[in-house]
């Protein structure tokens, strides 16, 4: 389901003449200012960026299922993980960010 | 097989002839990062697989104290089982050692000792997610010295460290570096 989310996604930046999906570059910002502490080390079992071993369960599954669990909190994870100021679009950007990096890494 | 055998006796003898034998083994800052991924992955375990299922948010046969000893059925805290981690190691070897360590400890013992673990512990406060590699020389020896960041990820935690009567500092928030896992290897 996730996959076909991202074949739409690249589908979507081609078909628009190869311009990257604005919600990358706002979800990299939201990524690097609240995500980054945990992300990059793997915090309490945080999914590390780019790394295909983590992500890689997380991909079959939807965005939405992965916004879900981002906003409500899951496993060790608290909600938002604890950045409440944050909006739900940029929660959802900074996923489609997240995610956008593990197709790269590949 | 065969060749490897006979391969082996020829290496020796040229790097006894002055062949110059190539530098072999594991990178410092692979061996340190490796390291903390095997103590990163105890402590989520810790976390998940006791503190939370058997506490408070759980089942709450344990109490997860910081006073745990003076409870019959109290439980480290995660961190405290981390400290109790570097103890044991500290007395099994000296191969490398480490440690948790706060700008802001609870526990005075605990902040930077030396300058490197201050600007490492420094550095990963100032840029949250990176990691500092450094190194230094102690008591004549010089080391590899790895600052990982160490981040509020629950509620307790913050709660905690804001409302201790120790702390240094009480605005503490979730997502925030509140210390580093220091780990020593002497090169």
């Amino acid at each position: 389901m996730k996959g076909i989310s991202v074949i739409t996604l690249v589908l979507a930046t081609v078909l628009s003449g190869c311009a990257e999906d604005p919600r990358l570059a706002l979800g990299e910002e939201v990524y690097r200012q609240n995500c980054k502490v945990c992300h990059a080390q793997g915090i309490n079992g945080a999914p590390i960026l780019g790394n295909s071993k983590m992500w890689g369960p997380r991909l079959g599954q939807s965005h939405e299922e992965l916004l879900s669990h981002a906003l409500s909190g899951y496993g060790l994870m608290p909600a938002k993980g604890g950045k409440t100021h944050l909006t739900d679009e940029q929660v959802s950007n900074a996923i489609f960010y997240m995610t956008s990096q593990v197709e790269i890494s590949n | 097989m065969k060749k490897l055998v006979a391969a082996l006796p020829l290496c020796l003898v040229m790097v006894g002839c002055g062949g110059e034998a190539k530098q072999s083994g594991i990178e410092p800052k692979v061996y340190t990062d490796s390291l903390f991924a095997v103590m990163k992955a105890d402590r989520t375990n810790y976390t998940k697989m006791i503190i939370k299922r058997l506490g408070p948010a759980g089942a709450s046969a344990i109490v997860p104290d910081e006073h745990w000893e003076d409870k019959p059925n109290g439980a480290p805290l995660p961190a405290q089982m981390f400290r109790y981690g570097a103890e044991a190691v500290a007395e099994m070897t000296s191969d490398f050692s480490y440690s948790l360590q706060s700008l802001w400890p609870v526990n005075s013992q605990n902040g930077p000792r030396t300058e490197v673990e201050k600007v490492g512990l420094t550095y990963i406060n100032d840029n949250p997610g990176e990691n500092f590699y450094g190194e230094e020389e102690l008591g004549g020896v010089k080391y590899f010295t790895a600052v990982y960041p160490d981040v509020a990820v629950a509620a307790p935690c913050v709660d905690c460290h804001n409302g201790h009567k120790d702390t240094p500092r009480t605005d503490f928030k979730l997502g925030d570096v509140m210390g580093g896992v220091v780990i020593r290897v002497p090169m």
